[in-house]
C-alpha cells in the first residue's frame, strides 16, 4: 500500500535523457505537452506518436516501466474520452438514446481527447522516470527564481520543497513501523467496509502526525545551530549547468514544433 | 590554560514547568578539553548545552563562549564556534544527500563554491564516508548518519564540538565509529574542545573531565576515575558504572591493580590475559 505512495517512480540511469539538465527537461515538457493540442489530423498523431517513441528509446528503460506509469490512469483517460463520445453533438448522428448520441464529431473529439491524453502522461512519465526529484527541486527553484522580482521567497520555497522530499522516506518508515505497531494491538487496516477502513487510518494519522511535529521542531533547532538565517547570504553547493546537449534538446522540440505546423495544414 | 566556556549563575525554568531545569550552575571549560556531561534523563543536561548555543531563551546568569557574552545580538557568532550533533540520525539530516547535508552549515555562512568543494571532500574524508557522498539519507545506517552529521561540524572547522547524546541511538558498532572519529579529531591539527552528554558511562570514561548533574544542579565534577570510585555519588544519581570499571574495582579490592587509565571490556580482558605473565 505505502509503495504506491512514493513520489515520483525515479529509474536511476546514465541515458542521454538521464543527464539532460533539469530545467530543459522541466520546460521541455511542458512545451510538448502544449503542443500536443496543436494535433489535428492522423498525420500529426503519427508524428507525436513516433517523438513520444523515440523519446522513450532514448531513456533507455524497459518498455513496462511506462506501462506502469499509464497504468493507473488509463480508466480515467478512458472514462474521459466515453463522456466526449457519449455527449458531443454535431455531423452524422450514427446513434441517439435521451441525451445520449454517438455522432461523427463525438467519435473524432474523443479519440483526439484520448490521443492527446496519452501523449501528455506518457512524456510526464519520462520526466519522472529519467529526473530525480532533487533534480526536480533545483529544476523548479531555477525556473521560480525571476518571482524573485516580486519578493516571492524562491529559496525558502525550494529548501521546503528538498526537505520535504528528503523526509518521504522518514515518514513512510515510521508510518510503516506504526501500522506495525497498531496491528499488534488489533486493529486492521485492509479489513471491513469503506467506513471502518477510513476509521482505521485514525489511529494511523495521529501518531504519524504527532511524530512529525517533532521531528520538524528538532530539525528547526539542527538547522538553527547550524547557522541557517533564512535566504540571505547563502552559497550554493549544487549548481546546474546548461550543456550542449540541452541546447541541441531545445532545438529538436523546436523543430518538432514547425513540422506540426506544416503537417496540420496537409 | 585558556577558558573557552565559562557559565556563571545560568537558571532556566520552561515555560510550563514547575521547577527550574538549570539551577544556579556555573563551571568553566578549557581550550582543548574533552568534558563529559552526564546524568539521568530530565537532569537537565541538554537544556545546559542548548543554552550554550543559545538554543534556549535564558533570563538568569551569563555564558561566555570563546571570548563573547552570549547575547541575542551575538547569538550568530557563539554559534559559528559551536557544532553541535545531536542525538537522532535522522532529525538533523537536512540534506538531501551526504554531500549536500555536510554543505549546508558551509552555504548557510557563505562560503564560495569551489572552497565549499573541498572542504566537504576533505570533512566527508576524515569521517570515512566520501564513497557514499551521493547517497540519499534513508540508504544509510544511523552510525553513518551521525558520522555525517560530524563531517557537516567538522567543515565548519568550531573551535568546540558539543555532542548531545549523539551516540544514544546507535548500535555498538556505529556508536564505536563515531567515538572513533572523534578520538581520532582531537589528535589532529584542528583539536576542538568536546563537550559530550551521555547516560553512557564508558563513552564518558574516556573524557578528562565529568560533570554530574542532578535535578537541573551540578552536584560533582572530577575525573572519571574519580566520579567513578564515588559509590554514594553513583547510587545517588541513579548512574550504572561500565562493567570493566566494577570489574577493576573488585580486582582491586582483592590487591590486584589495573592500569589507570579507563579500559574497555575487551582491553581489560586482554590486559588481565597478558598480565597473568608479568605477575
Amino acid at each position: 500500500m505505502l509503495e504506491q505512495l512514493t513520489l515520483g517512480r525515479y529509474i536511476p540511469g546514465h541515458s542521454w535523457l538521464h543527464r539532460l539538465d533539469p530545467r530543459a527537461k522541466l520546460v521541455l515538457a511542458c512545451y510538448f505537452i502544449v503542443i500536443a493540442f496543436l494535433t489535428t489530423n492522423w498525420l500529426t498523431y503519427v508524428l507525436m506518436f513516433a517523438f513520444i517513441g523515440g523519446v522513450i528509446f532514448l531513456t533507455g528503460l524497459s518498455f513496462s516501466y511506462f506501462v506502469r506509469g499509464i497504468g493507473p490512469l488509463i480508466w480515467l483517460i478512458v472514462f474521459t474520452a466515453i463522456l466526449q463520445l457519449l455527449f458531443t453533438p454535431g455531423g452524422h448522428i450514427y446513434w441517439h438514446w435521451g441525451i445520449l448520441m454517438i455522432t461523427s464529431t463525438g467519435i473524432q473529439t474523443s479519440t483526439a481527447v484520448f490521443l492527446r491524453f496519452l501523449l501528455i502522461i506518457t512524456m510526464a512519465t519520462v520526466l519522472t522516470l529519467t529526473t530525480a526529484p532533487l533534480a526536480i527541486a533545483d529544476g523548479v527553484e531555477a525556473l521560480l527564481r525571476p518571482l524573485r522580482v516580486i519578493h516571492f521567497p524562491v529559496a525558502q520555497t525550494a529548501l521546503m520543497l528538498s526537505v520535504a522530499l528528503r523526509f518521504v522516506p522518514t515518514l513512510l518508515d515510521e508510518a510503516q513501523t506504526i501500522m506495525n505497531a497498531q496491528r499488534a494491538r488489533g486493529v486492521e487496516f485492509n479489513n471491513g467496509g469503506l467506513i471502518k477502513r477510513l476509521r482505521a487510518i485514525v489511529p494511523l494519522l495521529i501518531p504519524l502526525f504527532v511524530g512529525a511535529i517533532g521531528r520538524a521542531d528538532d530539525l528547526a533547532t539542527a538547522m538553527e545551530s547550524r547557522g541557517y538565517q533564512g535566504a540571505t547570504n547563502r552559497t550554493r553547493y549544487r549548481v546546474l549547468k546548461w550543456h550542449n546537449a540541452d541546447t541541441i534538446a531545445v532545438v529538436v522540440i523546436l523543430v518538432l514544433n514547425v513540422v506540426l505546423v506544416v503537417l496540420r495544414h496537409m | 590554560m585558556t577558558k573557552i566556556i565559562s557559565v556563571d549563575d545560568l537558571s532556566y525554568q520552561y515555560p510550563d514547568a514547575d521547577r527550574p531545569t538549570l539551577n544556579h550552575i556555573s563551571f568553566e571549560i578549557n581550550a582543548g578539553e574533552w568534558v563529559a556531561i552526564v546524568g539521568h534523563n530530565g537532569s537537565g543536561k541538554s537544556t545546559l548545552v542548548r543554552a550554550l548555543d543559545g538554543l534556549i531563551d535564558f533570563k538568569s546568569g551569563t555564558v561566555t563562549v570563546a571570548g563573547t557574552k552570549l547575547s541575542p545580538e551575538s547569538v550568530w557568532l557563539v554559534r559559528e564556534h559551536i557544532g553541535m550533533v545531536f542525538q537522532n540520525p535522522d532529525n538533523q539530516f537536512v540534506g538531501a544527500t551526504v554531500a549536500d547535508d555536510v554543505a549546508f552549515g558551509l552555504e548557510n555562512a557563505g562560503v564560495p563554491r569551489p572552497e565549499m568543494q573541498k572542504r566537504v571532500q576533505e570533512a566527508l574524508e576524515a569521517v570515512d564516508m566520501w564513497q557514499f557522498a551521493e547517497r540519499e539519507p534513508s540508504r544509510l545506517s544511523g552510525g553513518q548518519k551521525q558520522r555525517v552529521a560530524l563531517a557537516g561540524i567538522i567543515a565548519m572547522n568550531p573551535s568546540i564540538i558539543v555532542l548531545d547524546e549523539a551516540t544514544s541511538m546507535l548500535d555498538p558498532h556505529g556508536r564505536q565509529t563515531v567515538l572513533s572519529v572523534l578520538q581520532h579529531l582531537r589528535r589532529s591539527n584542528q583539536a576542538p574542545t568536546i563537550l559530550s552528554i551521555t547516560h553512557d558511562l564508558s563513552e564518558a570514561a574516556q573524557a578528562q573531565r565529568l560533570l554530574v548533574m542532578d535535578n537541573g544542579q551540578l552536584i560533582s565534577e572530577g575525573t572519571p576515575r574519580a566520579i567513578f570510585s564515588d559509590e554514594q555519588l553513583l547510587e545517588s544519581t541513579g548512574l550504572d558504572l561500565p562493567f570493566s570499571t566494577k570489574l577493576s574495582q573488585q580486582l582491586a579490592k582483592q590487591g590486584l591493580v589495573t592500569p589507570k587509565q579507563y579500559l574497555t571490556d575487551d582491553e581489560l580482558e586482554d590486559w588481565l590475559w597478558q598480565s597473568h605473565l608479568t605477575m
